[in-house]
């Protein structure tokens, strides 16, 4: 199995989660091995996942998390 | 974590493990840190009242945060339909902006990734903050979404190519 850059964008979403077959997989791999520029997209993709995790999440104000915990009855 | 069934759980554990990230989901919906505490404290109201309910037979994260989800969209749709609300607007203009403070510790990437992420569809963004935000699984976002794991994943590869081309400078 090959594919070209139009179907590697296609299996990416499966590719990320681990979820292709391992005939996918092994073409995706040798997809990203010849061709620049979709190794360029999965590395910046990877990028905005890391972003994401890394500085994405929020906390609640210590304050507005005591305030809840109250109005909830917790201790 | 996300993954995990657990039986009988405890009401203070469940606020302080999921508390920040309800909070985070709701106000990537919502864009508003006012509404959105209004959306943590509502969702645990309901979660702590349906504990009874919970049999332990799915995953927990998926539970709290799909009544998360409902209580923030809920809560947009309220103020699209009611713009003007005196209240909701004295509010807005009451909230004092992030301290300067806040804002040189935010950063400009922090700031851009902001813009990004809210510049995205409700449901796009949505499907964004719960997998690569806050770590559910495909599976588990579906669950939370009500939608198939196909949608899930179409909604994140929009997601993730939209955020590509808007922050490219920070990823190379």
């Amino acid at each position: 199995m090959k594919v070209n850059c139009d179907q590697l964008a296609g299996l990416l979403p499966d590719f990320f989660d681990g979820d292709l077959s391992r005939e996918q997989s092994d073409a995706a791999i040798d997809h990203l091995a010849t061709c620049a520029s979709c190794r360029l997209t999965v590395d910046e993709l990877e990028g905005v996942r890391t972003l994401a995790s890394d500085h994405g999440r929020l906390e609640l104000p210590p304050e507005s998390k005591e305030r809840i915990r109250r109005s909830l009855g917790l201790s | 974590m996300s993954q995990r069934s657990v039986q009988n759980p405890e009401p203070d554990w469940l606020f302080d493990t999921f508390a920040d990230g309800v909070y985070t989901l709701a106000y990537r919906i919502t864009r508003d840190r006012h509404l959105a505490e209004d959306v943590v404290q509502e969702t645990f109201i309901k979660v702590i009242r349906s504990l009874v309910s919970y049999r332990g037979d799915g995953p927990i994260a998926a539970w709290i945060y799909r009544i998360g989800y409902r209580e923030a969209v809920a809560v947009t749709r309220r103020r699209r339909e009611d713009p003007l609300d005196p209240v909701a607007v004295a509010a807005e203009i009451d909230r004092p902006t992030e301290s300067v403070e806040e804002q040189v510790l935010a950063g400009e990437l922090v700031a851009r990734l902001d813009e990004a992420i809210n510049s995205l569809s409700e449901s796009v963004r949505a499907a964004f903050v719960l997998r690569d935000v806050e770590g559910l699984s495909t599976t588990e976002v579906a669950a939370v979404l009500e939608i198939s794991a196909s949608a899930v994943k179409m909604r994140l590869a929009r997601a993730r190519e939209s955020m590509r081309r808007q922050l490219e400078e920070y990823l190379t």
